[in-house]
């Protein structure tokens, strides 16, 4: 057996007792999850790591591909595309008074990033799995950190958004302002229904893949190529059950100067994004304590 | 006193066999529902098959304790180290840790393949719950320690799994934490890779960090901590200093005796001048035969038989475990049944893997050269202080004649005892080396240093003072 033989090493000086820190972390253990105040200051110490992980997601994200930004861009724009030539090519009636590719990129932008970040979001424990059966952190960062990470592709897809609105002569109001609003709610909307169905499908990969045919649906069912006057009279009180529909209005209305504001949609659709990330917070802590076991 | 590092209380973990829990789709409803109603999820098949990984382990860790964990596998000292470290939640009980604690359940946790060097030590020790200036502050000592300053902005996955293991524990290593969890994070990578993780945990653990150590290296566990505890089938078996429970440990494991007897009571045995014609052996073995009929005696023959075998310490008493720093005894008790032969005990001590270290041959002056009458003996052979290696040593007892040669009786492994050392004993053959020391056997031997040309300025400033020697020599 080929050993190398020890290098000295100067031994360290007489042993001393680390000093006391002055304000001494105490750390309770117990069978229960800690209390939600409890939760939000643990976020809120562990925010460099949020940083990092976002960061991480990014990273990974426009480096796996080469295209990443540029997918960011195009799909929409494909999309558009196609469903400005097949409106086109059929004279269909989709009560859009803006010009139609704006409209429709504008909802694509936001479709597109609500699915993303929740499916991203429900699967996060999944993909995270080898950090949380090893080491402490939050366990809620790990849902959180992807929709927040996917406002990326949101970033980048306003770059063409602003360029189709200078093409097309529409500008903002003052209503713009609110635009971080807007974004705001759809990220507490995507991480909401993505703590609820990652808590649900720890194992069970069943809600996973219902989650994604409920959100391949839920394109026609929200205003993203259509306006919500094509919806008959019977069915137009349904359709604005779909939270998504007061945000996708509201989107464009702080975007385009003239596009009304919902105001009773959006009142609507914030109170269920708030509705869905309690029941989905509420879930997601139900579920902690058992997370690492079952993964 | 200030309160301890570490109290647990009736910690314990139920685990579920099998798969459950998940919840199916057409399960998954009712399972709402039950949330809904504020009932606790139950897992899909109704008579769950558990088990207890944790029973009920209660335990302080004081400051600056330095403790393994010992235990076989699956007996839950890994649990109870995620338990600790908060990765998984006890079912019952309580535990209180003051100060920051850092687990290394895994080296390289969360490593990303596709991110760079740089990136990955951010990440990495960020997840470890280091803020963003106190890994800048170590952010050169990190790169240094880990040897990767040309590839830092290349992406993790063009490194060799050498450099990657490298890095990981480079950000492991300078985390600085009150508290150490470590998990066999010592038995991955190369030996130069064990050695540096090795230093490493020397040097937390001489700043008078609080460790906990979970290692199936027993003699890392005797080397570092200075108590242990023994988890066996999830309960807490034994708490105590960490070469007693250690010693405990390897006897029942490793089938490791440090006494051998071959009668169930020698003393019963009439001692006064047993000869192949008065003694009977059966009468005292109890059980006369074995399974195939062989009638069951001490091993030897109608000229000799071993009746025993002991691993003894300067008291006297039985030791299963010795310090390097102290002489080890092996005492052979025998019966000479016939006279006329120069019957004579020797030893060899083997080594872990049952190879020879050295052998003894009978050397008394008093009875080497006269055939011993009949009648029971005792004889007790002194391994000096300070030339055993650590780890574990068997003994290997044998009755010879030497002339006409004879082998009477030849018992390999008859008694096993491990060699321990403490790492800060500084009296022993390991000198100022701190790795682990190489060879069969380490004897701490006389060395004469003369100083030569005193005149030539340049070497003797090397060969005079003893202490830049030592610096001089330090990479």
């Amino acid at each position: 057996m080929s050993r190398a033989f020890p290098s000295p090493v100067i031994q360290a000086g007489a042993p001393h007792v680390a000093p006391p820190k002055g304000d001494e972390v105490v750390t309770r253990i117990s069978p229960m999850a800690p209390g939600l105040a409890a939760v939000f200051r643990e976020l809120w110490q562990f925010r460099h790591l949020f940083t990092a992980l976002v960061w991480r997601n990014v990273r990974v994200e426009f480096d796996a591909t080469r295209l990443g930004s540029a997918w960011a861009i195009s799909r929409p724009i494909l999309f558009t595309i196609v469903f400005v030539m097949f409106r086109g090519f059929s004279g269909a009636n989709t009560y859009v008074d803006l010009p139609y590719g704006l409209y429709v990129f504008s909802g694509l932008v936001l479709w597109n990033y609500f699915l993303d970040a929740a499916t991203a979001s429900a699967g996060a424990i999944r993909l995270d799995a080898a950090l949380l059966t090893k080491v402490y952190y939050p366990r809620l960062l790990t849902p959180i950190v992807p929709v927040f990470a996917t406002m990326v592709n949101v970033a980048i897809a306003l770059v063409p958004l602003v360029v189709m609105m200078a093409w097309y002569g529409v500008h903002p109001g003052w209503p713009v302002l609110l635009l971080p609003l807007v974004l705001l709610q759809a990220v507490l909307l995507a991480l909401g229904v993505g703590t609820l169905v990652s808590s649900i499908s720890i194992e069970n990969r069943d809600w996973e893949r219902a989650l994604a045919f409920l959100l391949s649906i839920g394109l026609w069912l929200s205003p993203v190529v259509y306006a919500p006057q094509m919806i008959p009279g019977i069915l137009y009180d349904l359709y604005h059950l779909n939270p998504m529909v007061g945000l996708l209005l509201a989107f464009r209305a702080v975007l385009f100067d003239g596009f009304p504001i919902p105001t009773w949609e959006w009142a609507y659709s914030a109170a269920c994004t708030v509705g869905i990330l309690l029941l989905g917070l509420w879930a997601f802590r139900r579920t902690e304590a058992q997370l690492a076991d079952r993964l | 006193m200030r309160p301890a590092a570490i109290t647990a209380q009736g910690i314990s973990k139920q685990y579920t066999r099998g798969a459950n829990g998940g919840w199916s789709l057409h399960g998954g409803f009712g399972a709402i529902g039950r949330m809904l109603r504020g009932q606790r999820p139950v897992p899909a098949r109704q008579k769950p098959d558990t088990f207890w990984a944790l029973d009920d382990i209660s335990f302080d860790i004081q400051r600056g304790e330095r403790v393994g964990i010992v235990g076989r596998n699956g007996a839950g000292k890994s649990t109870l180290l995620k338990v600790l470290s908060r990765v998984v939640f006890p079912t019952t009980g309580e535990a209180l840790i003051r100060g920051r604690l850092t687990s290394l359940l895994e080296v390289g946790t969360g490593f990303n393949e596709n991110l760079s060097g740089r990136e990955n030590v951010y990440l990495n020790a960020s997840i470890h719950g280091l803020r963003r200036d106190e890994i800048e502050r170590r952010f050169d000592d990190i790169v240094d320690f880990a040897g990767v300053q040309p590839f830092l902005d290349t992406p993790v996955k063009r490194y060799s799994s050498g450099m990657q293991m490298r890095l990981a524990f480079a950000v492991a290593a300078h985390l600085d934490p009150d508290i150490l969890l470590l998990d066999e994070v010592l038995a991955v990578g190369d030996l130069s890779f064990q050695q540096k993780c090795l230093e490493r945990v020397e040097g937390l653990v001489s700043e008078g960090r609080t460790l906990v150590f979970v290692s199936h290296s027993l003699d890392a566990i005797t080397r570092f901590c200075d108590r242990c505890l023994w988890i066996d089938g999830g309960r807490l078996r034994m708490d105590g200093p960490a070469d007693v429970v250690v010693a405990a440990y390897l006897e029942e494991m490793a089938d490791v005796r440090p006494t051998r007897s071959w009668l169930p009571n020698i003393a019963d045995v009439a001692a006064d001048a047993p000869t192949s014609e008065n003694i009977s052996y059966e009468l005292v073995s109890g059980s006369t035969v074995d399974a195939t009929g062989t009638a069951l005696l001490p091993p030897g023959d109608d000229d000799a038989r071993l009746l025993s075998v002991r691993v003894i310490g300067e008291d006297g008493q039985p030791r299963s475990s010795a310090a390097v720093d102290e002489p080890v005894g092996v005492e052979l008790t025998f019966d000479v049944l016939r006279s006329g032969k120069n019957i004579q005990p020797a030893v060899r001590l083997l080594g872990a893997a049952d190879q020879t270290l050295f052998a003894v041959a009978y050397t008394d002056p008093l009875w080497m050269t006269i055939p011993p009458p009949t009648g029971r003996h005792t004889t007790t052979v002194w391994v000096p202080s300070n030339l055993l290696n650590v780890g574990m040593t068997h003994v290997a007892a044998t009755l010879a004649t030497p002339d006409p040669f004879e082998i009477h009786c030849h018992v390999q492994r008859a008694v096993s005892f491990s060699v321990t050392e403490r790492f800060d004993d500084k009296a022993t053959a390991r000198g100022l080396y701190s790795r682990d020391f190489p060879g069969a056997v380490r004897p701490r031997l006389q060395w004469d240093t003369r100083r030569s040309h005193p005149s030539q300025g340049g070497s003797a400033a090397v060969f005079g003072d003893p202490t830049t020697v030592v610096a001089e020599a330090t990479p």
